[in-house]
């Protein structure tokens, strides 16, 4: 097993059973996939707020891999690894 | 001939000579330039030499809005101001909304030129036709909202929307600002050109319509914007209510909230003091500009410490950031306080914060010592001197508040001992609230903005909200950041500061059908015949025109650059932690920006580039 970071604000803290941060224990060699689905397993709300009906993640959700959009890299599919970090944010705008 | 849109008139007062003439604004410069910033910017190429004292007679002030601004179109109430800007010898420009804008308009025109040096303190008086230079003698020393509060008196108009500058801009400090109502022109000392030129205010009131050439087309790409308004996931649902301290939460998580003057950046979190849940404590209501269906500017009212209780102010997320973040400090009453009181004096809060940041961290390196400062104690977090302080800089106070009054680049110079390489500003513009080591092409839009350290010139919304417009970035990569950054500021440019529309709509709305909906925005407006091409090309247009100006202001490359510490210091923690911009990597996307602007190696348009925009004749100024 490893154990990985996941951080998140706003209102997706109570989405995630009001944590800002957790740390989930995970198989070796699992994905950002498998991730998600075990998240939500634990946390009913999580799928329909971060998947479309077509299921991929929603656009407008920030999701950073050790503080990189999973999108720009590999996506889903990322291979993750102990101490990993991961930060999801709903929507924000402004500056 | 221009059919709607436009007043298609320019109005030219000149308070040197106290001429004052009205001119027509030619259709092929409105197809150029669109307006707001890129008429502003037309004319200061063509009229003010580059080599100008910024805060002498000879520099000029164009204040112009955008083909949008005063018609149904959402969200257009902005105006630009471009001159030569006291603070970074580059162009100056600041764009400010409200409801001043809109009344330009009212009044008949696209533009306003402020020339010349009134001799006397003077204002600008304006209803419709009629245009006057009246004594300011009475408000000469008032701040900011009590001149607004005296002019509508005065005129006895309570109509009149007025911009206007208080003591900092009277004092000629670098970072004075212009406000109307409660907003601002808030950056690059735009509020002491007008210093400079005895010119305390503008009143202007409007009684006409701006006229729409194709009524059915316009309609039909506003309700486009519109639809895509309400299709945003946060434009109402979340920032319509918490404006944009929203993010303080996000950027303290991505790790780049700058703290301390950006010693601590990534350390330190400000989450819990100022984030979402404390602001939402203190807000009492909303004030939207003209025309906004969102109304971000929320008002909050400070509590707590004697000093602060009762002040109420918006204060945006930049001065969370500039009272907050980089002085340390975690108090959310002082960051309304200050914000209040910025205003009133007429400074811009960001960089006024982050002079202040500069002078702790000087202070704690002995820098600076208890002689200069007075006997006080200016430690990082230290709220209370913090805001005392912002009244002394305005008033160029014997001591901390003369030493500071002209920005971190001036403090730098008068301290020396190496302390340039902690002042937090990019061509004498201080750095704004996201720290770019760890958001590489927002930085590199720092670098190169043409304005200096500037967030709003090619906010890089792909780095800070992983919005995958045009497509998905890795905020800490180094390649493909010349090309982002060129397609934000030319879109912005184009989109946002000459259309006008109001930034937070690109970010969160419209970014993927910016260029096609302002074509057909301003084309159904106007009349003119617009392709989205058209638009991005103007946008670029803009950014080649600043940067020929800037050139014969004396920038060059080696001007591109990031203050010591960014170059230097890596981020110590958080979700950054490990990142900094080496020279190397500063290098690389410079050459790969410059490449994708054809550009030279060393930052100059090259001929090709200007036929290709058809300013050609811009090549001769280069020589």
């Amino acid at each position: 097993m490893i154990k990985v970071k996941v951080k998140t604000i706003l209102d997706f803290k109570i989405i995630l059973g009001g944590k800002e941060e957790q740390y989930i224990e995970i198989k070796k060699d699992s994905t950002l996939e498998d991730l998600l689905n075990l998240l939500s397993d634990k946390y009913k709300d999580l799928t329909k707020e971060i998947y479309t009906d077509n299921n991929d993640i929603k656009e407008s959700i920030a999701f950073l891999h050790n503080g990189v959009n999973i999108f720009a890299k590999e996506g889903l599919n990322t291979k993750l690894k102990d101490g990993d970090s991961i930060l999801m944010f709903p929507p924000v705008g402004g500056g | 001939m221009l059919k709607g849109g436009y007043t298609g008139k320019i109005l030219r007062v000149n308070l040197t000579t106290e001429e004052i003439t009205k001119e027509e604004i030619s259709e092929e410069t409105a197809k150029k330039f669109i307006g707001g910033t890129g008429f502003g910017l037309k004319y200061l190429l063509d009229e003010v030499d580059p080599k100008a004292n910024p805060l002498g007679e000879d520099n000029k002030m164009y204040f112009a809005s955008g083909p949008l601004s005063g018609t149904k179109a959402p969200c257009a109430s902005r105006i630009a101001v471009v001159t030569k800007s006291p603070l970074t010898g580059a162009v100056g420009m600041a764009l400010s909304g409200g409801y001043f804008p809109v009344e330009l308009k009212f009044a008949g025109y696209d533009m306003l030129i402020v020339e010349g040096k009134s001799e006397e303190p003077s204002y600008i008086y304006i209803k419709d036709d009629i245009v006057r230079i009246k004594s300011a003698k009475k408000m000469w020393g008032m701040n900011t909202l009590d001149t607004q509060r005296y002019l509508k008196h005065e005129l006895d108009e309570q109509n009149a929307r007025i911009a206007c500058i208080g003591p900092a801009g009277e004092n000629l400090s670098k970072m004075a600002c212009i406000i109307n109502e409660k907003r601002a022109f808030g950056r690059k000392g735009v509020g002491a050109v007008m210093g400079s030129k005895n010119l305390k205010a503008i009143s202007i009131r409007g009684t006409n319509e701006v006229k729409i050439a194709h009524e059915e087309a316009f309609e039909k790409a506003r309700k486009e914007m519109l639809s895509a308004m309400k299709d945003s996931p946060v434009l109402y649902s979340g920032f319509s209510k918490l404006g944009t301290p929203m993010i303080v939460d996000s950027i303290n998580a991505l790790g780049i909230f700058p703290s301390e003057n950006y010693k601590t950046t990534g350390v330190k979190d400000y989450t819990k003091s100022l984030g979402a849940e404390k602001t939402k404590s203190r807000q009492i209501a909303k004030e939207p500009c003209y025309g906004c269906p969102v109304g971000c500017a929320q008002l909050k009212l400070a509590q707590g410490n004697t000093k602060y209780v009762g002040k109420l102010s918006d204060p945006e997320y930049e001065t969370y950031y500039s009272f907050g973040g980089v002085t340390g400090v975690e108090n959310i009453d002082s960051v309304i306080a200050a914000d209040y009181i910025c205003d009133e004096v007429g400074l811009d809060t960001m960089s006024t914060g982050v002079t202040i940041a500069f002078a702790m961290e000087l202070y704690e390196k002995g820098l600076l010592t208890k002689e200069d400062t007075g006997g006080r104690e200016l430690n990082f977090g230290n709220h209370e001197l913090m805001v005392d302080l912002i009244t002394e800089i305005a008033y160029r106070k014997e001591g901390l508040g003369e030493m500071m009054a002209d920005g971190t680049k001036v403090l730098a110079e008068k301290i020396g001992q190496g302390s340039e390489k902690f002042a937090m500003n990019i061509k004498g513009l201080e750095l704004p609230a996201y720290d770019p080591r760890g958001a590489k092409a927002h930085g590199l839009n720092y670098a190169t903005s043409y304005t200096g350290a500037d967030h709003n010139r090619g906010y890089a919304f792909q780095e800070i909200f992983s919005i995958p417009v045009p497509k998905a970035y890795d905020r800490f990569a180094i390649k493909g950041k010349g090309e982002l950054t060129k397609w934000n500021q030319d879109v912005r440019a184009a989109t946002c500061d000459c259309a006008t529309m109001c930034a937070f709509l690109l970010d969160m709305a419209v970014a993927g059908i910016a260029l096609e909906n302002t074509a057909n925005l301003v084309n159904g407006a106007s009349g003119l015949d617009l392709t989205p091409e058209d638009v991005k090309k103007t946008g670029e247009r803009v950014n080649n025109l600043a940067r020929i100006f800037n050139i014969n202001s004396g920038f060059t490359r080696s001007d591109d650059t990031f203050p010591e510490r960014i170059l230097t210091e890596p981020i110590k923690g958080g979700e950054s932690e490990g990142q900094y911009i080496s020279r190397e990597d500063l290098n690389l996307m410079l050459d790969e920006y410059y490449k994708e602007r054809n550009w030279s190696e060393d930052g100059v348009p090259t001929k090709e580039k200007l036929e290709e925009l058809e300013v050609e004749y811009l090549y001769e100024k280069l020589k």
